[in-house]
């Protein structure tokens, strides 16, 4: 599963994700792919599935690019612990999404294929997203 | 060289208040810069704008404006489109005047045409670079660069420096930059092609 090598700090604070993706909101690398409209964060082990579950559609065809990153960690306390006493322990990795991120891309398979296993990961993650295509947009 | 001629508005106030109250009405506000004069803020109505990006030559039309009110009429190329991350709105337009006897430098998409051999026996073709720059006149800017790739197998490679372009075109760059290769598959893709056929019929088996 995706996670950073190292961090300079173990435990870091929620945040507030505000605003839209300024970066990384066009396709880059692929013909079709998933965009979030929404904000949220996207665990390590949801990146997996989703992952998987493409590859598992398009088979032996195609190519696949994670286009997000699960870099800030998150904390959980142990079940029936008292409140208080200091933060939880170090509990898994998730990427932060702000509407407009582009998080996987595809290419060299057809587009119903695209799309069906494109629909497949959207099923794993917990952040609304819409399929794009390089196809430009009508005003 | 498109002979149509589109009316715009000069644009006397700014800011995002002003935008976004263009963008209700709308219009998108854009900017025209340029052959050492000073820039003029405008607006233009977004569906305009729309058809000449939808249009075959898309963002390298060759676009005649005239001032609203005026006979000002000047040549001018879309250099930039904002747009919303989100809704994919029309945001911002930024046009550069062109002198019709000075040569510009501009983005080029690349079309490959047909399906490589390699591509049949089971490879991947994987589009490095989509868009080359190139310098040219304005009327004769390319909307697209043809490239055949029927007869690349897996493994073979595609350079700049292998295709064929109009002459009034010059490359800019490196002219030995790869366009496409044909990758054959890993060991470990096909590995994980196999697991995943073989995971599906025990999945249905299961039901």
């Amino acid at each position: 599963m995706l996670m950073p090598n190292k961090v300079k700090y173990r435990k870091l604070q929620k945040g507030r994700t505000r605003g839209v993706a300024t970066r990384g909101n066009e396709l880059s690398f692929g013909d079709y792919g998933i965009q979030a409209i929404e904000h949220g964060w996207i665990t390590n082990r949801q990146i997996e599935a989703a992952r998987i579950a493409m590859t598992r559609h398009i088979k032996r065809g195609g190519r696949i690019w994670i286009r997000i990153f699960p870099d800030k960690p998150t904390t959980s306390k142990p079940a029936e612990t008292r409140m208080g006493s200091g933060k939880g322990a170090p509990d898994g990795w998730v990427a932060v999404i702000r509407p407009g991120k582009v998080l996987f891309e595809m290419e060299g398979v057809d587009e119903k294929t695209a799309r069906e296993a494109l629909r497949l990961a959207q099923m794993k993650l917990c952040v609304a997203s819409e399929f794009v295509s390089r196809t430009p947009p009508e005003e | 060289m498109s002979q149509e001629i589109i009316t715009i508005t000069k644009r006397e106030t700014t800011g995002k208040g002003a935008a976004r109250a263009f963008r209700r009405q709308g219009l998108v506000p854009a900017v025209i810069y340029g052959l050492n004069e000073a820039p003029v803020a405008i607006t233009i109505p977004a569906k305009t704008v729309a058809r000449i990006l939808a249009s075959e030559t898309g963002m390298n039309s060759l676009v005649h404006l005239q001032r609203e009110g005026t006979d000002i009429k000047r040549h001018v190329i879309i250099k930039d489109v904002q747009r919303d991350p989100v809704t994919r709105r029309l945001m911002h337009v930024d046009f550069m005047r062109v002198d019709p006897n000075h040569k510009v430098k501009v983005s080029v998409p690349i079309v490959l045409k047909g399906t490589p051999a390699g591509v049949k026996e089971g490879g991947i073709l994987e589009f490095v670079h989509r868009q080359i720059e190139v310098e040219c006149l304005p009327a004769f800017i390319p909307s697209h660069i043809d490239v055949a790739v029927e007869h690349l197998a897996v493994g073979d490679t595609l350079r700049l420096d292998q295709i064929q372009l109009d002459s009034h075109l010059t490359v800019l760059g490196d002219i030995h930059n790869v366009i496409c290769v044909i990758q054959g598959k890993t060991e470990e893709e096909v590995a994980e092609g196999e697991a995943a056929e073989v995971a599906a019929p025990a999945a249905k088996g299961k039901k």
